[in-house]
């Protein structure tokens, strides 16, 4: 499968990069082209690609990348959709996409696994075990271990069970200057800066992580609103009443209809939001009776209707319309913006009020869906490249972010700041913050190399 | 493989056109084979797809490079079924192989190799061949003696594309072709439900002839007059796999002329790759005046066989023989299940199936690695593949695996030997016809 037709003649950085890192060195330009975008944007084509495979290779090539003052992007499945591993500057990518080692301590719920795994690669080991890895993002198809621990990965389940950076028991990582670091989280944290720091401290090339054991038992149920307040009166009845749902999903109407378009699954066109429920647990009593409390709530809220799934197959059905979302949007528009804001749950009806608002002034169709349980929400932008104009997505985006920021929420839940929304940090944290994460920036990377233009942006005084 | 004098122009707007649907999710790198085993873009649907529009749009002249990432990918279209954006990147790999070689096929051997597939008279003589090969005793004896295994090993190269070239010929005795034995029509038995054209496909009519004369019988035995038309060419499925665009054009438009009028209910055929290629025959010539409209009623009425027998219902088929169930598993051709969206329907006739017992095996529908001729281009990949494949298949337990098409029929056959795997490789038309006769074997012994 490899014959390259050209063979370079390689000099300076990229002969020491050969000597170090043998054929794991990509160089030619088919193989860079590939290399210069995540699952948003698209960037600079990388000086050189490095296929790492083991902590030594990571090292041999930070430490020829920090003499030459080489930027170094650390990139796994690039399924990020912020820009995250996107080279704005001539660069030299480390793909981990080959660091693929699990090792599973079964007896003390722990496994030890190389950045490069994939999160739903984990997942299937596990399984036979009775075990599980709690953090399950979306994209946990595809996106790696450590793309998750650089964006402090959630998913729906993280309601009940936390995000990445609760599961990480320990982390080597490699510094700019290629010194290789193991550290767990006792005393000081410092493998909890490097976790949602996006790649832009050090270089993660191992993870302890600690496993939880699969529930037993899970049951859904799915209410239908008419208004989003009652929807959001329903989500905070469900944590006032001391419940603590698996999964708690919303879909708003936009997203009702695009699913409608495509599956025809008989959802209510005129409702304003559905919410999808689970509970979980080793204990069926106790999660029927959760259930039952989670549909309670939803008729207190004002649902217009709600039920629970007698079996599996039920509970299938309730979800589907939830994991139809994605591949429904794409036939309104090939592209989409996936937002990311995170608010406080008693705002969640007000701030869906206000970005409908902006959606419907603008020239794209906007669905609104997300993880109400947290506050997270995913006001997805619809457009397409060939007829829209980017800024004008990127506008809205922003837009839509600064209502986040005016209701006391965050510009990310688990998508990561990256590029798209860097500009945004000057706005929405102050610039004590800022200097404070730069500072500790220079400490770890002096000379800004390690994915340099991302999460932070450049103050007057750097 | 060295593209020459490349005009990438008039097929640059399709390949840009494909690839701005992508939106590098990455979701498609978790079923692609070749990523799977090497975690490198370039060998991933979302790297190729992005390559070959860097290459559209001018960004790189490498077009060797990007011909072979065409290559490298097995068009098993997995990436397909599960692109939420609709992204085609294996139709995307045989569009960029067309355009990178100008419509036609690479090189000399490949030409030849081709041309064969014009002929079908020289499928049936190949079939004698094959026969001869068997009867002699030469098959037995080569096998016997380990010769070719034992210069594979050592020198490996041309030596081990031998070797695996005779080892996916069967080792039970393959049947005699059934183009020339078969009468044009063979008439419906029982009350007449309609008539439909078998589409006889090229390794189908040679290597399991004994599959299409059962998928024949059946589809009588179900009240379908069969129509089968001798003079039907390839269906083209390899010429453009291979770039060959205009090898493509010459065999369709002769099949087109063939079937394009025929008054049938449906065109059936038990070749997962004829069905996916009769289904898009039209796509490549909606705007031709004199095919445009042949090409559509091909394309709307080609249904594969388990497709068609589902959708019809099957006759006569009694729910319990009162008997040992045979364990089978279920292999998805590719060109079924990703290029057709068959999926269901070949499992639930098998479950239907008195005679088996049906175990469902882990990721059945991963490509087998055999690909057309994947196996013998890129023997290494298609044995990691095939090697899986077989692991899976063990841990069914199975005694019998099917499928519904001859590559894969040919590359699994050859796993169970190569990889030591205890069950029969069989083509699901067989084991209905097996479940019909064991049927009829009862009602004899009562009546």
């Amino acid at each position: 499968m490899k014959a390259k037709a050209k063979v370079r003649e390689l000099t300076g950085y990229l002969r020491e990069l050969q000597v170090a890192v043998g054929e794991k060195l990509r160089v030619e330009l088919p193989d860079r082209l590939l290399f210069r975008y995540d699952a948003l944007l698209q960037g600079e084509v990388p000086l050189a690609v490095v296929m790492a495979e083991t902590t030594e290779d990571v090292v041999r090539t930070l430490k020829i990348c920090d003499h030459h003052n080489l930027p170094v992007i650390p990139r796994g499945g690039a399924s990020g959709l912020s820009g995250g591993v996107v080279p704005i500057k001539p660069s030299v990518v480390i793909s981990t996409t080959r660091m693929k080692n699990v090792q599973i301590d079964q007896e003390n719920m722990i496994a030890t696994v190389q950045p490069g795994v994939i999160n739903q690669e984990l997942q299937d080991a596990l399984k036979p075990l009775g075990l599980y890895y709690p953090p399950d993002p979306q994209s946990g198809r595809q996106a790696t271990i450590g793309g998750n621990i650089g964006e402090n990965a959630g998913g729906p389940m993280c309601l009940k069970k936390g995000v990445t950076g609760d599961y990480v028991l320990e982390l080597e990582f490699v510094t700019m200057q290629g010194d290789v670091y193991r550290m767990d989280r006792s005393g000081v944290d410092l493998p909890g800066l490097l976790i949602g720091s996006e790649g832009t401290l050090a270089f993660v090339t191992e993870a302890k992580l600690k496993l939880a054991v699969l529930p037993r038992y899970t049951q859904t149920a799915r209410a239908i609103f008419n208004t989003l307040e009652d929807a959001g009166k329903a989500v905070a009845l469900i944590t006032a009443r001391g419940l603590t749902p698996a999964k708690l999903e919303l879909m708003d109407k936009a997203s009702i209809n695009a699913v409608e378009d495509a599956f025809h699954l008989g959802l209510p066109r005129e409702a304003e939001a559905v919410l999808v429920c689970d509970t979980d647990g080793n204990d069926l009593a106790v999660v029927s009776a959760e259930i039952q409390a989670v549909k309670q709530a939803f008729d207190d809220a004002g649902a217009t209707s709600s039920q629970i799934a007698q079996n599996d197959r039920e509970a299938e059905a309730l979800w589907k319309a939830r994991k139809s979302i994605s591949p429904s949007l794409g036939r309104i528009r090939p592209q989409r913006m996936n937002e990311d804001i995170v608010v406080p749950r008693s705002k969640l009806p007000v701030v869906m009020r206000e970005i409908r608002a902006l959606g419907d002034a603008s020239p794209f169709p906007l669905a609104i869906f997300g993880h109400a349980g947290d506050g997270n929400l995913h006001p997805n932008i619809l457009y397409s490249k060939q007829t829209d104009s980017w800024d004008e997505v990127d506008h809205l985006a922003h837009e839509i972010a600064r209502v986040a920021i005016k209701y006391g929420g965050v510009l990310s839940g688990e998508h990561g700041i990256g590029l798209a929304k860097k500009p945004f940090m000057l706005e929405a944290t102050p610039r004590a913050t800022l200097e404070a994460y730069w500072a500790v920036k220079h400490t770890l990377d002096p000379k800004n190399l390690m994915n340099p233009g991302k999460v932070l942006p450049e103050l007057a005084s750097n | 493989m060295h593209p020459k004098s490349i005009n990438l122009e008039s097929m640059s707007p399709a390949l840009i056109e494909g690839a701005d649907v992508c939106v590098q999710c990455g979701l498609c790198l978790s079923v692609c084979p070749t990523y799977q085993q090497t975690g490198e873009e370039i060998q991933s649907p979302r790297g190729r797809v992005m390559l070959y529009k860097a290459a559209a749009q001018g960004l790189t002249d490498e077009l060797d490079v990007v011909l072979e990432a065409a290559y490298d990918c097995l068009d098993c279209r997995a990436c397909q079924t599960i692109c939420p954006s609709g992204v085609k990147p294996g139709e995307l790999a045989l569009d960029t192989r067309v355009a990178l070689q100008e419509g036609k096929p690479a090189n000399l051997a490949q030409q030849a190799m081709l041309e064969v597939f014009k002929y079908p008279i020289l499928f049936d003589v190949g079939n004698a061949g094959v026969r001869l090969y068997q009867k002699s005793g030469l098959q037995k004896a080569i096998r016997g003696s380990g010769v070719l295994r034992g210069m594979a090993r050592k020198h490996g190269g041309l030596w081990a594309k031998l070797h695996l070239f005779e080892g996916l010929i069967p080792s039970r005795e393959v049947a005699p072709a059934i183009r020339l034995r078969t009468p044009y029509i063979t008439q419906h038995q029982g009350d007449y439900r309609g008539t439909v054209a078998f589409f006889l496909g090229c390794v189908m009519n040679a290597v399991f002839s004994e599959a299409s004369s059962a998928s024949i019988d059946i589809l009588a035995r179900n009240g379908f007059d069969v129509i089968l038309l001798r003079e039907t060419t390839c269906c083209g499925a390899p010429h453009i796999e291979e770039g060959d665009f205009n090898g493509y054009r010459q065999v369709s438009l002769r099949n087109a002329k063939l079937y394009g009028t025929l008054a049938v209910d449906a065109i059936v055929t038990d070749c997962a790759a004829c069905g996916a290629e009769l289904k898009k025959m039209h796509k490549h010539f909606k705007d031709d005046p004199e095919f445009g409209g042949l090409t559509s009623n091909i394309s709307s009425k080609t249904q594969a066989l388990s497709e068609f027998l589902k959708k019809v219902g099957l006759r006569d088929l009694p729910e319990d023989l009162d008997m040992d169930r045979r364990k089978v598993t279920y292999q998805d051709a590719c060109h079924l299940c990703h290029a057709q969206g068959v999926c269901n329907q070949p499992r639930d006739i098998l479950k239907q199936n008195p005679i088996l017992d049906y175990q469902e095996m882990q990721n059945a529908s991963d490509c087998c690695g055999s690909a057309g001729i994947y196996n013998i281009t890129h023997t290494e990949t298609s044995m990691e593949q095939l090697d899986k494949k077989m692991e899976r298949i063990r841990a069914t337990g199975a005694e019998v695996i099917t499928v519904e098409n001859p590559g894969c029929l040919l590359q699994l056959d050859y796993g169970t030997r190569e990889f030591e795997v205890a069950a029969e490789v069989k083509h699901t038309a067989i084991l209905l016809k097996e479940a019909y006769q064991e049927a009829d074997r009862r009602k004899t012994i009562k009546g």
